[in-house]
């Protein structure tokens, strides 16, 4: 017997950004927030006893999703928390896809929505951003799941809530909103979810909240989706610690405002820095810059910058291959970057 | 909207019911194998100095290395076998069944067993064969075992060892032979390990299709969600492609190689649950009318006379004792209760309000 599905023998898997194993390298390659949570999450954790760490979990986190509610101005019911945003995506391919049931995105974007669709076996439907009439390819894509990551990884745009509105009420699917970024933009589309019942946000904690070691995300949408969700994913999907962390880092709004204005005050200084050495770099809506320099090929840049402990990210794909991502971090951490690059693209 | 959904969400996944977690309010809680000790104090105070010093914006590392070496190291992994992590071992039956999976490909395991393998089937919309084991003692009925695998060539095979919702050890040369026969993988899941006297980990090697999965939620960290399968490396690549990079997060991994610098504190637990269970099941021994199934594992299954399981149930729920029917469902577990083995204040007040229980009409 072949043991293995064909999708799966063929398949590479996601391939996540480097992690380097020294702390004191400038690491700006894989959008993690340079600084800490806020302190009341490290206070929720100590505060976690024996008696929790013993106990299963509850089942749909509801110290969280109770917080997030109250936060977000929906009830309760629209929240399903996830083991990160990752595990709400591929909770979403599971409960819509199949090989009858085609999942549409608008490209380039966030890479594990191909990798899901491959290992799921789901016909993908790409539209790029860059034509015309993306939304209408996108309405006519007869999809079950349609994904749009918006602000969109790597691109750093962001597409009006309005086109996404008139989306979700063109098509018979779903219409899975990645919100991820949305933390650092200008707007959010919380309420399409709502206003559509076949609309579902993903959210992360990992971004604005400074919790990517955490892995905790979350959906809003209506509650009969949410039902549907919950019945594919896994039993306790978020752990007793992550909960108590996430709900005090959702509750302390002061401190995420506070530490996504510091990162969104650092983007608009280094999206100019990186202007003036000559760079293209469009307006982001994100925590990252996606920066291409006519001088340089990014390969090499990427690997020039590397050998002198700075760390970005490069694709290594066509269309995105002229370009590095480069995560906003602390100032002293963009002024050694912008250091480094000012060098490099003398010499 | 109803249209919608019967459009849209598969059919397989409208059928199901969620798994379903009652609230357990102020109730002695004996019903979800949870391990009933905490950690000592000057533990608690050693693993929140751990905590303090995690990156918490930082992503994990992807790799869990860190874990993995000492799992490796703890649980005498054998040379040469590979480790994957999973978010719980329901993260890791859903990469197994999407690794192998197809509308032909069948999961074939002893009923009755772990509800999660025919779930997990039945979301990725594989084909689920149970095979009744002997329903006088629940042990394995070998040759059915067999016989099933030959005609329908599962993909892969669930041993849950020891058992739930029975709690017995297979026999091991049954086992032997299903591996030997087996046209696929074969997962021995050995969640209850702690409590047991066997185990297939030094058997990896062995044969080129055998896999052990364990967790260490009944280690006494059931809030933490760490499972791990252990297995030859070929394996173990093509699954991780279906693992998500950031799985296991940052403060689980840390709690983890923290547990298991610490593992004699909960192998002297795991200790003081299987003496509690032996008295435990003496004890329920003692009442007249109770069949009790010899078990492996930190909880025993029991039978009521016949038709009384939900009152019993019931009456000592009302007297502050949550434990699990199984009666429902009917079958071969008509009549059974389980009861998770706790401390000994928790099994001794559990015992006293069974005799009630009993005694009531």
């Amino acid at each position: 017997m072949a043991y293995f599905r064909d999708n799966i023998a063929q398949a590479e898997g996601y391939v996540p950004g480097f992690q380097p194993a020294r702390a004191d390298v400038v690491k700006l390659n894989t959008n993690e927030n340079p600084y800490p949570p806020s302190p009341k999450v490290l206070e929720a954790v100590v505060a976690v006893d024996g008696e929790m760490l013993r106990r299963y979990p509850p089942v749909l986190a509801d110290p969280f999703r109770t917080a997030a509610a109250e936060v977000l101005e929906v009830p309760s019911d629209h929240i399903l928390c996830t083991n990160g945003g990752d595990d709400l995506l591929t909770i979403c391919f599971r409960a819509f896809c199949d090989e009858h049931r085609p999942v549409a995105y608008p490209t380039p974007t966030y890479s594990l929505y191909a990798v899901l669709a491959n290992l799921q076996n789901c016909p993908a439907v790409e539209v790029p951003f860059e034509s015309e009439d993306w939304l209408d390819a996108l309405a006519g894509a007869s999809a079950a799941l349609t994904v749009v990551c918006n602000p969109n990884a790597p691109t750093t745009h962001r597409v009006d809530p309005a086109n996404l509105a008139a989306l979700a009420g063109r098509i018979e699917g779903v219409l899975l909103i990645d919100e991820a970024y949305v933390d650092f933009a200008d707007g959010d589309c919380l309420q399409l979810a709502r206003d559509f019942e076949n609309v579902i946000l993903l959210r992360s904690l990992s971004k604005g909240y400074s919790l990517a070691g955490l892995r905790f995300g979350f959906g809003i949408a209506q509650p009969k989706l949410i039902e549907g969700l919950i019945k594919v994913k896994d039993s306790y999907n978020v752990d007793a610690v992550a909960i108590a962390a996430a709900t005090a880092a959702i509750r302390d709004q002061a401190y995420f405002r506070a530490n996504v204005q510091r990162i969104r005050a650092e983007r608009t200084r280094l999206t100019a820095a990186l202007r003036d050495l000559g760079l293209e770099v469009p307006d982001s809506q994100t925590n990252f810059v996606w920066a291409r320099s006519p001088k340089a090929p990014a390969r090499s840049l990427h690997q020039n910058l590397a050998e002198q402990d700075v760390y970005v990210r490069y694709f290594d794909r066509p269309g995105l291959d002229d370009r590095l991502r480069i995560t906003i971090g602390t100032p002293e951490q963009n002024d050694r970057l912008l250091a480094v690059l000012q060098e490099l693209l003398a010499g | 909207m109803t249209s919608r959904i019967e459009q849209w969400v598969r059919p397989e996944i409208r059928a199901l019911s969620a798994y379903h977690v009652p609230d357990p309010g102020r109730l002695i809680k004996l019903d979800a194998m949870e391990n009933p000790y905490t950690l000592p104090e000057d533990l608690v105070e050693a693993w929140l100095d751990a905590m303090r010093g995690v990156d918490m914006n930082r992503y994990p590392d992807p790799g869990a290395r860190i874990i993995k070496e000492r799992l490796r190291r703890v649980m005498n992994v054998p040379a040469g076998q590979e480790i994957l992590l999973g978010n719980g071992s329901d993260e890791i039956i859903q990469i197994l069944a999407l690794a192998v999976g197809g509308a032909e490909r069948k999961i074939l395991a002893p009923e009755p067993g772990f509800v999660m393998y025919r779930m997990i089937a039945s979301f990725v919309g594989m084909q689920y064969v149970g095979v009744p084991v002997n329903p006088d003692d629940f042990s394995l009925d070998a040759q059915a075992m067999l016989a099933a695998i030959e005609a329908h060539q599962p993909a892969l095979v669930f041993l849950a060892y020891p058992n739930n919702p029975t709690g017995n050890l297979w026999d091991r040369q049954a086992l032997e032979a299903i591996i030997e026969a087996a046209p696929g993988l074969v997962v021995v899941d050995e969640a209850y390990a702690p409590f047991a006297d066997d185990s297939f980990l030094p058997d990896l090697g062995r044969w080129d299709n055998l896999l052990v999965m364990r967790t260490v939620s009944k280690m006494g960290l059931a809030g933490l969600r760490l499972g791990y399968l252990c297995g030859p490396a070929d394996w173990l690549v093509e699954f991780d492609k279906l693992r998500l990079p950031y799985n296991i997060n940052i403060l689980t991994q840390a709690s983890a190689a923290f547990a298991l610098d610490h593992h004699e504190v909960f192998d002297a637990q795991a200790g003081l649950i299987r003496e509690a269970r032996d008295e435990l099941d003496r004890a329920l021994r003692g009442f007249d009318g109770l069949t009790v199934y010899p078990s492996a594992a930190n909880f025993i299954l029991f039978r009521t006379p016949a038709g009384r399981a939900s009152a019993v149930f019931e009456s000592l729920k009302r007297d502050g004792v949550l434990i699990k029917n199984l009666s429902a469902a009917g079958g071969v577990l008509a009549d059974c209760l389980r009861v998770t083995v706790g401390t000994p204040a928790e099994n001794a007040a559990f015992l006293a309000v069974l005799g009630r229980a009993l005694a009531r009409g």
